[in-house]
């Protein structure tokens, strides 16, 4: 009952500093606004009004084919080649409302095109392309060469290519691996056999592709995310980002209150009263919780009426987000127990709040540059920011539940070892 | 003997690294008198009721505080005692009633018994009228009468008091020493910290004087005047250096002590009535001019002086 008591004092100090509110939600808000301002009437339409500006790609295929292999060449139809397919799939029906395609026969004409202009990117499929790319060759070697001010066309394109070449890999896998087997069996397929195995292999993967499409551009025909454009996912994401890097924000301003009341005696004549330090440490915890928790879900309510962001089933937003305040709070509790005045805390936490946030973050802001957002993945993961991001992602994308549970309880494991560091300090400093 | 002490202080040590700010300290404090704690800044009195009121663990040592071990059983201290800090230790954001109503929960009073409780202290501080105020924009004073009462809610019968009159106006303050003096009679027993010779003088039952974390002595007032001999203390400013022939002051018939510190002289004499004449006869002999006197009867700030070497506010 006390821990509640204290937690209702410190929640009515917070909510009546103008300072306080204005980082809680005014800062977000305002952000909310300008995301609002810049793309919300495109992102909460119901039609489809907005789109991807179309990129103008320009196409050199030079892939010999089986030619370029080691192989007979009467073995196979030399006509048909990995070049020809990623043509093909890149001139279709489904990504025309991403790309145009414009073919030419050599790879100076393709960069001459991106030179002069006329194209924005040229992709350039190298004569060897079927060959490095059964072998797994990253990209298989095809060359991006485009206007460097773009950035989200050629991240598509990128995707695109590299998914291809994957699964011309896994089928090489396959087909090894198939062969493999039957020899240690004591079979030795016939050449036929093998091609008949792949070509089957291939035409149900391509059928798996067409039902569950392995370049989505539009978003998924998922429940929570029927209305949701490729823009409004984007704009989910820098949202989700934003709110974790706010809310740990908050998690620190709250918990730096324990300093301040330390400065003003009042932490002291609490610890003089019959109620436990215990209790007043978790009266503490439970308003920076409580806190962070409805700045949460202010900014989601908010950035859903504003933006129509899908934030997942209440279920998913349950999960993520009493985790995620209450690792807030407990980042907030761990970084004060190292701090001793109120002084100090302004000038470190800032400084380890915005360095563990952009850490966290920086996945968000490298989404165009594959490599890069996977690293960036990794390393946030080193961070809690890291993963409360991950769980607002997962919630968002419908992730199986245990996954999101396995964010959650790595979420409750960084709170554990926070919180109780950050008590026994403080512990240790007060008795 | 046990049921008749409020404080009973065994031997408590406690260092900041190199600094020993309590240094073996020990003494009693009997149920139902103040007992003051006096000394200079610094002395080591906020550090002793710190480890008395379970807020600092003690080196060594042990206290019992009604009857409970502040190191065995601090829950059960804090249950018993009210503890006014040295600064005013209240939320500025709230009124002096909201912060009552706050200090009382944490004391584990609720409902109609606390809303009861914090109406009759508002009145015993008499800040009925400015209850709903916030305590920020209260004069210094006022603060300390809510700095006190929020000790006094939960009816305490020890209250801790550390320097409760620092910084504050003759008017505020004689209200507070007033109400400690109430509290007395209503049968508690105060533990009252201070620098104010005189305060220590009008409230105490005891008094215990603390210089380098020592208690350099305990008793009532009169066993501690009397335990420094109950000498006068004569201090004279004389018109010119007077090396060599205090000397010769020393030698005069009823005097005890002669030091000089300053330009100022100190004389101690049991009795000053018969001493004076033959300073003045031996001076004017000696061609020195005395341009000032002051006499001073025995009293703490002497006791202290002469326990220590030095004054209260030095």
């Amino acid at each position: 009952m006390q821990a509640l008591d204290i937690a209702l004092k410190d929640i009515r100090h917070s909510f009546t500093s103008l300072f306080g509110l204005m980082f809680m939600f005014a800062v977000p808000l305002l952000i909310v606004g300008l995301f609002t301002v810049a793309f919300g009437g495109t992102a909460t339409s119901k039609q489809q009004t907005f789109s991807i500006p179309v990129t103008n790609v320009i196409l050199a295929n030079l892939d010999m084919g089986i030619q370029a292999v080691d192989l007979d060449p009467s073995d196979a139809d030399p006509s048909t080649t990995a070049g020809d397919i990623l043509t093909h799939l890149l001139s279709s029906d489904e990504l025309k409302e991403l790309m145009a395609v414009t073919t030419v026969t050599s790879a100076n004409a393709a960069r001459d095109a991106v030179d002069s202009r006329a194209a924005q990117v040229a992709v350039i499929i190298p004569t060897a392309f079927t060959r490095t790319s059964m072998e797994g060759a990253p990209g298989g070697g095809v060359e991006i060469y485009q206007d460097p001010t773009l950035t989200l066309g050629p991240g598509i394109l990128r995707a695109i290519i590299g998914q291809f070449v994957d699964e011309f890999t896994s089928v090489r896998i396959m087909q090894s691996t198939m062969t493999a087997s039957l020899a240690a069996t004591g079979i030795t397929p016939s050449p036929d056999k093998v091609a008949q195995a792949v070509q089957r292999f291939v035409e149900e993967t391509m059928a798996a592709q067409a039902t569950f499409g392995s370049v989505k551009v539009e978003a998924p025909p998922a429940k929570q995310q029927r209305s949701a454009s490729l823009l409004a996912t984007i704009l989910a994401v820098y949202m989700a980002a934003m709110m974790v890097f706010y809310a740990y924000y908050t998690g620190t301003a709250g918990a730096e209150s324990i300093l301040l009341e330390q400065e003003q005696g009042t932490l002291q004549r609490l610890f003089t009263t019959r109620t436990a330090p215990a209790i007043v440490m978790q009266g503490k915890m439970l308003s920076i919780l409580l806190t962070t928790a409805l700045q949460m879900l202010v900014l989601m309510l908010v950035s859903a009426l504003a933006l129509g962001i899908r934030w997942g089933g209440l279920g998913p937003i349950m999960i993520t987000l009493v985790p995620t305040a209450l690792c807030a709070s407990a980042f907030g509790i761990f970084l004060m127990s190292f701090l001793k005045t109120t002084r100090q805390a302004g000038v470190v936490s800032g400084g380890v709040v915005t360095a563990t946030g952009i850490l966290a973050l920086a996945s968000v802001f490298t989404m165009s540059v594959p490599s890069a957002a996977q690293l960036g993945q990794r390393v946030a993961l080193f961070v809690p920011q890291g993963w409360s991001l991950l769980a607002f992602r997962q919630a968002m994308d419908g992730a199986p539940m245990g996954r999101l549970l396995t964010s959650a309880a790595v979420l409750l494991a960084w709170t554990a070892v926070m919180f109780l560091v950050g008590r026994a300090r403080m512990a240790r400093r007060f008795a | 003997m046990g049921d008749t002490l409020a404080i009973q202080v065994q031997d408590l040590h406690r260092s900041f690294g190199q600094n020993r700010a309590v240094d073996g300290v020990s003494f009693d404090v009997l149920r139902g008198e103040i007992f003051s704690l006096l000394g200079p800044n610094g002395a080591g009195k906020t550090t002793l009721i710190s480890m008395l009121s379970c807020l600092l663990k003690a080196d060594s040592g042990d206290a019992l505080v009604m009857g409970h071990s502040i190191s065995v059983k601090p829950q059960q201290v804090k249950a018993s005692i009210g503890v006014v800090p040295q600064e005013v230790a209240l939320y500025s954001d709230l009124s002096a009633r909201e912060n009552l109503l706050f200090w009382g929960k944490m004391q584990g009073l609720r409902g109609v018994p606390l809303a009861r409780r914090v109406d009759e202290v508002l009145e015993v501080i008499g800040l009925t009228d400015r209850q709903r105020e916030r305590v920020s924009t209260y004069s210094g004073g006022m603060k300390r009468r809510v700095n006190i009462a929020v000790a006094l809610l939960h009816k305490p019968a020890l209250v801790i008091m550390d320097e409760p009159t620092v910084g504050i106006d003759p008017q505020s303050r004689r209200s507070i020493l007033d109400n400690v003096k109430q509290l007395r009679d209503q049968g508690m027993t105060v533990l009252y910290t201070t620098h104010y010779m005189e305060e220590a003088q009008e409230l105490s039952d005891h008094v215990g004087i603390m210089d380098h974390g020592k208690l350099v002595a305990v008793g009532t007032q009169r066993e501690l005047v009397k335990s420094v001999g109950e000498l006068n203390r004569i201090q004279l400013r004389l018109s010119e250096p007077t090396e060599g022939f205090l000397e010769t002051w020393k030698t005069i018939e009823g005097i005890n002590d002669v030091t000089s510190d300053d330009g100022i002289v100190t004389v101690l004499a049991a009795d000053s009535n018969r001493v004076l004449p033959r300073l003045f006869e031996s001076a004017a002999g000696a061609g020195v001019r005395i341009v000032s006197v002051d006499i001073q009867e025995p009293n703490l700030e002497a006791v202290f002086l002469r326990l220590t070497g030095r004054a209260l506010r030095d």
